[in-house]
């Protein structure tokens, strides 16, 4: 007797609390999704830019530097203009801050460590550009946590925003290279436009809902849903790890787009129907659908049958 | 002189049975309605494992009712046009008829995206039903003669639902689906010898073609599902024909069923389990999401995503490609994709063709020719138990092996090192699993009232200072009292109820 009743209570208990959590769930979900109006296009005004200083808006300082150049999409800017002090200034403090925290590694004169001990070597920093060393330290990856990962992780900057730009002016005082780092205007893209390139560019790694996946080997396409604006266009620009440089085959206007795409909807998606899931399709829909639908209509049977 | 007609004499002119009753007696005398009764007095066993079938059958009409709603919207069609819909990321974007009018009939109609989802939802409950109903009647034995044309009836509908399911997962056209179709093409080209010209056959053409999601749909909504119905009338036919089996117990033999008569106990029983299956169908679809295709965006033979598997009842198969060996030979100039072959089309022959061969292979084996209406329990047959937990283990594997990238990716392990595990698990799980099994049935069975409830040891202090246990008589409250059945009544008129008040009735075979 006392079996049978503590089966029944288990079994709706579970009934219960599993609908309670969906729908608990599902409230918080449909909470933070809203939709996206239609934006027009812009194609077609600024020209082509790969990330190299041939459009028609270039700003030189008294030097004849270049400190910025780009279109109504992207502006590139050296990390002085971003800043706002000088780049002799942004260099005392981007060495002191190297040496601090970086030459370990890549050395003194940043040209890298090649077969040091056991872990590999260390890539020569010289001749990447700004864009390259901001998007690795303002995305925490560097300084690498541990050294003999086969990919840096993501993780919370152990540098601000303006010492990352520091060490980066440093380094490409070296041997000055493009690209600058990025400031892109998500506001004038183009959601489909983006949705579409990111299908055709990106989705094959980092899945179509930005999820990320792991990659052969140890290595894996992060997640896109914690990523900036400008970490989208500098990781697309740059080509960090083993993700491919897109700098020939996509234009800034293009780039715009699908930052546009990864930052309004991947990010927050306008995503109706229900508890998400985690993003993870058939796996953890099948999964759903056996253990909760299947399950729980056994649970039914066991409940209206006979248990003798 | 005509009689006086009154309200009292119309009614007398009906009969005893009213309206109702002299309007099924005129029926009765054109059609033989009153044979009827027969199906209404079948007689249901009540154990629970009983009605697993009926969750497969409940969701089945589920699927019919949500997938006609469905077709109502659906445009089949591979014509390119501007979407111009609700949802932002899309607009603007060249998509086909078919994708463009799956987002409108989730986003533009009433109630739209929730029949898509209750549809969804139901197909995956289906299978998942039909699986665990088709486990049930393996592991009790109730396949045995003379049910083996039922079992493969069974087989047959689940074959088919897979397909139907395949089919409708298809038709939305997103990017996910497209590479399903895809690696249907490859599977298609990959049969020895008449490969290319069936793969042409079916598409119209070469991969992807303008034709096949029309094809598609009619076989999808169509073709298999009136198979399915036939099927299943069939299915159903032959259980009333051949009346239930049942578990040994007081009161059940050979030679009757003891249950529930269909009217009124089991059919109310019944209907409320159908309301059930609804209610769950549908409460899944409005709490939990699936298959959003507007993140998945419109099929473009030259996009792709990552990380996308098929619906869990294909997911043996795609586990199955992923980790088979690259192997390939050319022969007489011709290539053979092993790769694909054995896995996407020997496997699944071998193990749809077990399960239709196992009867048969049973009666070989066993040399048992006999008329079996009682089941099994799972221990007392310790190979066939195990036999089903082991090919349960290996597809339940592959399963897992369709989603080593998910693995790979939640654990922060190579994907390479997941791949080896899992080809090794295939060769490994499932002998483990046999001779676990097979130890436990033996154990089980031959362990005296392995299946009773355990009693207490009392342990008592002698004398000496030794202590003794010993087993403890069972309780009062414990012990299970079976209410003893009441035979049908063998003729209609005779009142039904005298004597016991259970419930229960048994019925000669």
């Amino acid at each position: 007797m006392s079996l049978r009743f503590s089966l029944r209570r288990i079994a709706a208990l579970a009934v219960i609390g599993l609908l309670a959590l969906l729908s608990v769930l599902s409230t918080v979900a449909s909470a933070d999704s809203d939709t996206d109006p239609m934006l027009t296009s812009s194609m077609g005004s600024g020209q082509p830019n790969s990330g190299q200083p041939n459009s028609s808006i270039v700003t030189r300082d008294k030097n004849g530097n270049i400190v910025q150049y780009g279109n109504d999409a992207i502006l590139y800017k050296s990390p002085s203009q971003l800043t706002g002090k000088s780049a002799e200034q942004l260099r005392l403090l981007g060495e002191a801050l190297y040496m601090q925290n970086c030459a370990s590694c890549h050395g003194t004169k940043a040209d890298g460590v090649l077969d040091s001990g056991t872990t590999g070597s260390f890539p020569s920093l010289i001749g990447l550009g700004p864009a390259t060393i901001d998007f690795w330290i303002s995305t925490g990856r560097m300084p690498a946590a541990d050294t003999t990962l086969v990919q840096a992780n993501r993780k919370t900057p152990r540098l601000t925003r303006e010492q990352g730009l520091a060490i980066a002016e440093w380094v490409n005082s070296l041997s000055p290279a493009y690209p600058l780092v990025p400031e892109v205007n998500t506001t004038d893209g183009n959601s489909a436009e983006g949705f579409s390139l990111y299908a055709l560019n990106c989705a094959a790694c980092h899945t179509i809902t930005g999820g990320g996946n792991a990659l052969a080997y140890g290595t894996y396409a992060p997640s896109l849903h914690s990523a900036s604006a400008t970490e989208v266009v500098e990781a697309i620009r740059t080509g960090p790890g083993n993700m491919p440089n897109f700098s020939g085959s996509l234009s800034d206007e293009q780039v715009r787009d699908i930052t546009r795409y990864v930052t309004a909807n991947i990010q927050n998606p306008a995503n109706p129907g229900g508890l998400g899931l985690g993003g993870l399709g058939p796996v953890a829909e099948g999964f759903i659908g056996l253990a909760l639908g299947v399950g729980l209509l056994m649970l039914a049977a066991f409940w209206v049958g006979d248990r003798q | 002189m005509t009689a006086l007609t009154t309200k009292r004499t119309k009614k007398a002119a009906y009969g005893p049975y009213g309206k109702l009753g002299h309007a099924l007696n005129e029926l009765d005398d054109r059609i033989g309605a009153a044979k009827a009764r027969n199906f209404l007095d079948k007689v249901f066993p009540d154990h629970w494992s009983f009605m697993l079938g009926e969750i497969a059958l409940y969701s089945f009409i589920i699927l019919l009712a949500t997938g006609v709603f469905l077709t109502l919207y659906y445009v089949p069609s591979m014509e390119h046009v501007t979407y111009n819909g609700s949802y932002a990321p899309l607009q603007g974007q060249r998509v086909t008829q078919a994708f463009a009018s799956s987002i409108d009939l989730s986003f533009s109609v009433r109630g739209g995206l929730l029949m898509r989802q209750m549809h969804h939802w139901a197909c995956d409950i289906f299978v998942g039903a039909i699986v665990v109903h088709m486990a049930r009647v393996f592991f009790t034995g109730a396949f045995r003669k003379p049910r083996e044309l039922n079992w493969s009836i069974g087989n047959t509908l689940l074959t088919l639902a897979i397909v139907n399911g395949f089919l409708g997962y298809s038709l939305p056209d997103d990017l996910v689906s497209g590479t399903g179709i895809r690696i249907a093409y490859s599977i298609l080209l990959a049969v020895p010898g008449v490969g290319s010209y069936l793969a042409f056959w079916i598409f119209g053409g070469n991969f992807p073609g303008t034709l096949i999601l029309s094809r598609f749909l009619i076989l999808h909504a169509l073709v298999i599902p009136g198979i399915i119905l036939a099927m299943v009338g069939a299915h159903l036919f032959l259980l009333v024909r051949q009346k239930h089996t049942q578990f040994p117990g007081p009161g059940r033999t050979e030679n009757n069923v003891v249950g529930s008569p269909m009217f009124p106990v089991f059919m109310g029983k019944t209907t409320g389990f159908l309301f059930l299956v609804a209610g769950v169908t549908t409460l899944l679809s409005a709490f939990a999401q699936i298959n959003p295709i507007w993140l998945f965006g419109p099929y473009d033979a030259a996009k792709i995503s990552y990380a996308v598997q098929p619906d869990f009842y294909m997911g043996f198969l795609d586990g199955a490609l992923r980790i088979w060996p690259s192997w390939e030979t050319r022969l007489f100039g011709h290539n053979i994709p092993w790769e694909v072959t054995i896995p996407a089309l020997i496997l699944p022959g071998i193990i749809f063709g077990l399960a239709y061969a196992w009867p048969a292979l049973e009666r070989k084996i066993t040399g048992d020719n006999e008329i079996h209406n009682l089941l099994d329990r799972p221990k007392d047959v310790p190979f066939r138990t195990a036999s089903g937990a082991a090919v349960l283990a290996l597809t339940v594997v592959l399963f897992i092996a369709s989603s080593t990238d998910v693995i790979a990716n939640f654990l922060h392990i190579s994907l390479n090192t997941i791949l080896v595990v899992m080809r090794v698990l295939t060769i490994i799980v499932p002998p483990i699993v046999f001779y676990v099994t097979l130890k436990i049935c033996q154990e089980l069975r031959d362990v005296e009232n392995s299946s009773r409830r355990k009693t207490p040891n009392m342990v008592s202090r002698t004398a000496e200072g030794e202590y003794v246990a010993v087993p403890a008589p069972h309780h009062e409250d414990d012990q299970h009292h079976e209410e003893s059945p009441i035979q049908v009544p063998s003729f209609i008129d005779e009142s039904s109820d005298d004597g016991g008040s259970s419930g229960t009735r048994t019925v000669d075979r």
